[in-house]
């Protein structure tokens, strides 16, 4: 019987001792004793009268590795025996094999889509994160494509819904000289832009804002029109939206907004710990692609007062009071970055610089039709 | 191998009597070390904004397998983190994308505006999405299973489920059918129809499994626990009624809110411990009707310690917003070393090495990437 004493651990040729061998070919146990030689690691059966182990008995140094399996256990395996599993009886013949053992277990198993089956995470990760880079970098003009290849009038359903619901909390405003303003502005911008006229819609809401749905549809508030201190500014800001439905916007940052979520989903998985970075991530990423939105929507709309030759300091004096409204200092330079529009000083210079004519959009009357609107 | 001597295929010594029973212990290593690893994990995570997460279950699972152990020796994780991520990678271009796009599609409500489309092809368009999903979902918890089951050894032994994915489909769909078409009736049909199907193409060392139950035994138990939750919410709805009565006479604002905390836990509890009947029941006929060659398992939890099991842990994952997950791992897998009894084992010279599972290099897809149970 080859059987070693544990109290017998170190002869000439190494580390020995007693250990448990698996062959990985059948479920039995072997006990074995174990030589550290200079070859490798000789493994003898202890009992020469029970059945032998079915894996190779001498493991080349080169050729034993621990498997990042074993978890917290000392147990090694064999490149070219990759089920047999060696348990050494004590801790010091297990760390003395470790020392020696030079195999590599990333060229064990087989390889996965061309690469080895234990890469670096570090590695694949890179790779991942740039692609995934890529695929938000060209997720804008996809999207933006993709808005272009439906009908014009997509989404305008929905978009009816959100109108309704909004008309549900904030009454909507009426008049019929002011209703009449509005369409006549509305026909000649979107004529100019070679556009169906886009639907109007006035609600009751002291926010000052304005906004394009898909579909064609803008909505003005209360709280901008009263704003206003003459047509040229409301026909600026409606130049804009309707810029914004020129080029299809709502539709694109619907379809980007999924897509990026969907992105996302793919990044951080559901894990708690990743939902803050990733709605973080989102709006960083929605923010920027934003911005060039409203920029190239106010050089449009530049066009399209130019079209029709009404003045656009009215959309100067409107981002003078906007910007008095911005904050200023490092709370500014931080804000800016999730900001979804481009800063108003910049766009009152813009707007301010442009020589688009000398009309009103809206004179007197009809201006003043529109603010009775809501009352 | 010049080098290498290699021993002839001579039959194994026997070293566990046949006919042994054998028992599942959760080798204690500290729960400290799991926790100290998860919390590097999750750091981990963040900074790799989330992709870290295939490795970092690989890490846990290769620790945690380890430390269970079956008739005395650990079983032992083989499964890689690169795999796991590009089964990901894979599912998320051939299923999400597509998935992704049709729901864009249907999101931006394009039948609805075709003046041809009523409403009834409009349900059916739903319902068949519906269906698909849950087919997904399915297929997701198949190559999970496959996957783990593929991964893990005993005594060196690899266990296998012998049935591509491909047949698998076929079930998938028709269980996804069967649930959304019956308004969820026939769950449990379902569930033991699945049971039968991956247990029947088991093989752990050349012993295959059979489940030799029906598929009908629980609709009745699922039936009770439906009318019990129907029951549930009449009592309910009375005892609000009958609440609002008391506030509006004793005008405490207090004492009504206390009393909707302590009930709305007393049902969330009542309705845990309907569904762990249920789970229960599910667990003792599958095991009682399972066998793996000459292994038999028998499962005698309780709904009552399901119960307490699956609220506990949800108590433990919300007060450290997940920080200490792995004690809910540890209970889990303390659970069912309490509950899961084996007996009947082969002699271990007769399992034979089954053939590495290539099918299952691809991953397990979407339903086991964030669950490590």
């Amino acid at each position: 019987m080859t059987s070693i004493s544990p109290e017998d651990q170190r002869g000439p040729a190494g580390p020995q001792g007693n250990a448990h061998l698996l062959d990985g070919v059948t479920g039995a146990d072997h006990r074995v004793a174990i030589l550290a030689e200079a070859r490798g690691l000789r493994i003898l059966p202890a009992d020469p009268q029970a059945a032998a182990p079915q894996c190779p008995l001498l493991w080349p140094w080169n050729r034993v590795y621990r498997p990042a399996s074993a978890g917290e256990d000392m147990v090694f395996a064999m490149l070219d025996a990759q089920d047999a599993r060696l348990t050494p009886d004590l801790p010091e013949q297990a760390h003395a094999i470790r020392q020696q053992a030079t195999g590599d277990e990333r060229e064990a198993g087989h390889q996965v889509f061309g690469l080895r089956r234990r890469p670096s995470a570090a590695l694949a990760i890179g790779a991942t994160v740039a692609v995934l880079i890529l695929v938000l970098i060209s997720l804008a003009p996809l999207s933006g494509m993709a808005a272009h290849l439906l009908p014009a009038g997509t989404g305008g359903v929905s978009s009816d819904q959100v109108i309704r619901s909004l008309v549900a909390t904030h009454k909507r405003c009426t008049g019929e000289d002011g209703d009449r303003a509005l369409t006549d502005l509305s026909r000649r911008l979107a004529d100019a832009g070679d556009i169906p006229t886009p639907l109007i819609t006035v609600i009751d809401w002291k926010l000052v804002n304005a906004f394009a749905l898909p579909g064609g549809r803008v909505v003005l508030t209360s709280g901008l029109i009263k704003q206003s201190e003459d047509g040229s500014e409301i026909a600026a800001v409606m130049a804009h939206e309707f810029a914004h439905v020129i080029h299809r916007d709502p539709m694109t940052g619907w379809i980007r907004r999924e897509g990026v979520s969907l992105v996302l989903a793919v990044l951080f998985g559901q894990e708690a710990a990743g939902s803050i970075a990733s709605t973080l991530t989102g709006t960083l990423l929605d923010a920027t692609y934003t911005r060039d939105q409203e920029d190239r929507a106010d050089h449009t709309a530049l066009d399209l007062l130019r079209a029709n030759g009404i003045r656009s300091d009215g959309g100067q004096a409107f981002f003078v009071r906007l910007q008095a409204q911005e904050a200023g200092g490092s709370l500014g330079s931080l804000l800016s970055l999730i900001d979804t529009h481009p800063g108003a000083a910049d766009r009152a210079a813009l707007f301010g610089g442009a020589k688009t004519g000398t009309g009103p959009g809206l004179d007197a009357g009809q201006t003043a039709a529109v603010k009775q609107m809501c009352r | 191998m010049a080098d290498t001597d290699s021993a002839g295929p001579a039959p194994a010594r026997p070293d566990t009597p046949k006919s042994a029973n054998a028992r599942i212990d959760y080798a204690e290593g500290g729960t400290w070390p799991l926790v100290r690893r998860h919390l590097i994990n999750v750091a981990l995570m963040i900074v790799t904004i989330g992709l870290y997460r295939f490795w970092a279950i690989t890490i846990m699972r290769q620790i945690i397998w380890r430390r269970v152990r079956f008739g005395g020796q650990p079983l032992e994780y083989t499964g890689t983190g690169i795999e796991i991520f590009l089964g990901f990678i894979r599912v998320f271009l051939f299923i999400l994308l597509p998935l992704g796009i049709i729901f864009v599609l249907v999101e931006l409500g394009l039948e609805r505006e075709m003046p041809t489309a009523n409403g009834s092809a409009i349900e059916l368009v739903d319902l068949v999405y519906l269906v698909v999903v849950l087919m997904l979902i399915e297929m997701g918890r198949f190559l999970s299973w496959r996957y783990r089951i593929s991964r893990t050894r005993w005594r060196g032994i690899r266990g296998r489920i012998e049935l591509p994915a491909s047949n698998y489909l076929i079930v998938a769909a028709g269980a996804a059918a069967m649930i959304v078409f019956s308004g969820w009736l026939l769950k449990p049909v379902v569930d033991l129809y699945r049971a039968k199907n991956v247990v029947g193409a088991l093989n752990i060392g050349g012993l295959k499994g059979i489940y030799r139950g029906g598929a009908w035994g629980l609709l009745g138990t699922w039936i009770a626990i439906w009318i019990g939750y129907g029951l549930l919410a009449i009592g309910c709805a009375v005892v609000w009624f009958w609440l609002i009565g008391i506030a509006m006479v004793a005008g405490s604002d207090t004492f009504f809110g206390l009393v909707i905390l302590s009930g709305g836990l007393a049902v969330f509890w009542l309705s845990l411990y309907m569904f762990s009947v249920y789970r229960v029941a599910f667990w003792h006929l599958v095991c009682t009707f399972s066998t793996v060659g000459p292994v038999r398992i028998r499962f005698d939890g309780s709904a009552a310690s399901l119960t307490r099991l699956t609220f506990g842990n949800w108590l433990i994952l919300a007060l450290s917003l997940g920080l200490l997950a792995p004690v809910t791992w540890e209970r889990k897998i303390r659970y069912m070393a309490a509950h899961v009894h084996v007996s009947g084992m082969p002699d271990p010279a007769e399992l034979r090495q089954v053939g590495d599972d290539d099918s299952a290099i691809g991953g397990e897809g979407l339903a086991g990437d964030f669950d490590l149970a």
